[in-house]
């Protein structure tokens, strides 16, 4: 996991007014439910264990975003897409606020494995693209909730993973398939975890 | 007064020693009286039956599951209620099926939960929503201008309370393992309310909230909330307001914010179907 010329540059194109009021609305939502290190409604500290997983979460959202933020370089300029990059960049910030590390660090080893299918120039490729990436981003924080003790990284978590579920539904409608049921409301794709874990 | 008329029976000054004496003669048989006996309680008139006292209700994960399971039968019931009126068409209709079809399914998963856990599963509606939620819905539905546009946001609604229940359970839930477990069918209850969102406003308009792609909210509030399958950039655990019926005299329609659960709504271990 590495800091990137290239995430830098996503950032660049992903820092809009609507990423500013993402990164605001994040701070509104997890002043519910999260302080910093210690977390404000239990109190309980993040352990070493839970801090892995939480900036696992954290690179995987960046690479997230920057997969959205490549599409649109590449020509498939759909709002819904910058949209998508800038909610990636406010949960990578979000986990940012809770655990009080800088979120900078992406995950390359799934940037690279999936920039191919971002950058088709074809709105149709980038939305089932985009929908099989947020389907694996709900299993995999799924997982995830199952292997964190702090119950307020688990909140944070479960605020990700609820609306990244409903990603999935819209990235299903825009990719033609909104009449499938089962690509509606089934997911099937397996979760990403870290190589110690999986 | 003359000096002719008569004195009055109690001048001012009679009155506030007669008053002195009786408090003093009042505090003396107090001071003397003893082993006294009786309840604490406030007094009571009549012959109304004695209150038994609620037993204390201890809220844990058993509670909280079936709390979660309760809900579900909440919401296969509404979805009865409201393919009962006859206006979904054969397609919607469909949708429905498969929607109770699934939250048949998270009951079984959650009454295995319970079982699991050394609970009694609670397959049946909650108690309270369907007293204080459900059946006002329905009975302001009854004389509705537009029944299919209800129905079809009394579905969204009831899905998206379910979406921000799971998740606010996460917070309460003491073992990550039913963390997961819950949020696994939270994110269905997401997808149905998603994709009931687009149904309802239609696509692109309802994919995602304007307020999240910088546009300025109406001045004007709608008459119905509207809907969208991304409302916000975290799942929020927030009331959901639903808004039914035909108007009143005064332009009103029937409206209820619906919370996720809380002691109320909570069903505790003496509670059973």
């Amino acid at each position: 996991m590495t800091h990137t010329a290239e995430g830098d540059a996503a950032t660049s194109v992903s820092s809009t007014r609507r990423g500013l009021l993402g990164a605001s609305l994040a701070g509104a939502a997890l002043s519910l439910v999260a302080g910093r290190a210690t977390s404000a409604s239990t109190g309980e500290r993040v352990n070493a264990a839970d801090l892995e997983l939480l900036l696992f979460a954290q690179s995987l959202e960046l690479a997230a975003r920057d997969l959205y933020a490549a599409a649109i370089t590449a020509g498939t300029d759909d709002p819904l897409f910058g949209f998508l990059a800038d909610q990636h960049e406010a949960y990578a910030q979000g986990i940012a606020s809770f655990i009080g590390e800088p979120a900078n660090a992406r995950d390359d080893a799934v940037y690279d494995e999936l920039e191919a299918s971002f950058t088709a120039f074809d709105r149709t490729s980038v939305a089932t693209a985009g929908y099989d990436l947020e389907s694996a981003a709900v299993a995999t924080h799924t997982e995830l909730l199952a292997l964190l003790e702090n119950a307020d990284g688990a909140k944070v978590i479960a605020s990700m993973l609820a609306m990244e579920a409903r990603h999935c539904v819209v990235l299903a409608d825009m990719s033609g398939r909104g009449d499938d049921l089962n690509v509606l409301l089934v997911n099937t794709a397996d979760p990403i975890l870290p190589e110690e874990l999986s | 007064m003359s000096a002719a008329e008569p004195r009055a029976t109690f001048d001012r000054r009679q009155l506030l020693r007669t008053g002195g004496l009786t408090l003093s003669l009042g505090a003396i048989i107090a001071a003397c009286g003893e082993d006294r006996a009786g309840g604490t309680d406030p007094g009571r008139v009549g012959e109304a039956p004695s209150v038994t006292p609620l037993p204390e209700g201890t809220v844990d994960d058993i509670v909280l599951l079936r709390t979660a399971q309760s809900l579900e039968h909440s919401a296969i019931d509404a979805y009865a209620a409201a393919r009962g009126l006859d206006v979904l068409s054969a397609h919607q209709d469909a949708i429905a099926q498969r929607f109770v079809d699934d939250h048949t399914g998270h009951s079984v998963a959650l009454g295995g939960f319970i079982t699991d856990a050394g609970g009694e599963e609670f397959a049946c509606a909650n108690p309270w929503v369907t007293r204080r939620v459900i059946t006002p819905i329905f009975d302001a539905i009854d004389d509705s201008d537009d029944p299919l546009r209800d129905v079809l946001n009394v579905a969204h609604a009831l899905e998206s309370l379910a979406a921000a229940s799971y998740q606010s359970l996460v917070g309460s839930l003491t073992l990550p393992d039913l963390r997961m477990k819950i949020m696994q069918i939270g994110a269905d209850e997401n997808r149905h309310a998603a994709a009931l969102a687009i149904a309802i406003t239609g696509a692109p308009d309802g994919y995602v909230s304007p307020l999240l792609l910088g546009e300025t909210a109406p001045e004007e509030e709608p008459e119905f909330p509207a809907l969208w399958a991304v409302p916000s950039t975290f799942g929020m655990v927030s009331a959901v307001e639903l808004v039914v019926g035909a108007p009143n005299e005064e332009g009103q329609r029937f409206s209820i914010d619906l919370q996720t659960p809380a002691a109320n709504t909570f069903v505790y271990a003496d509670q059973s179907c």
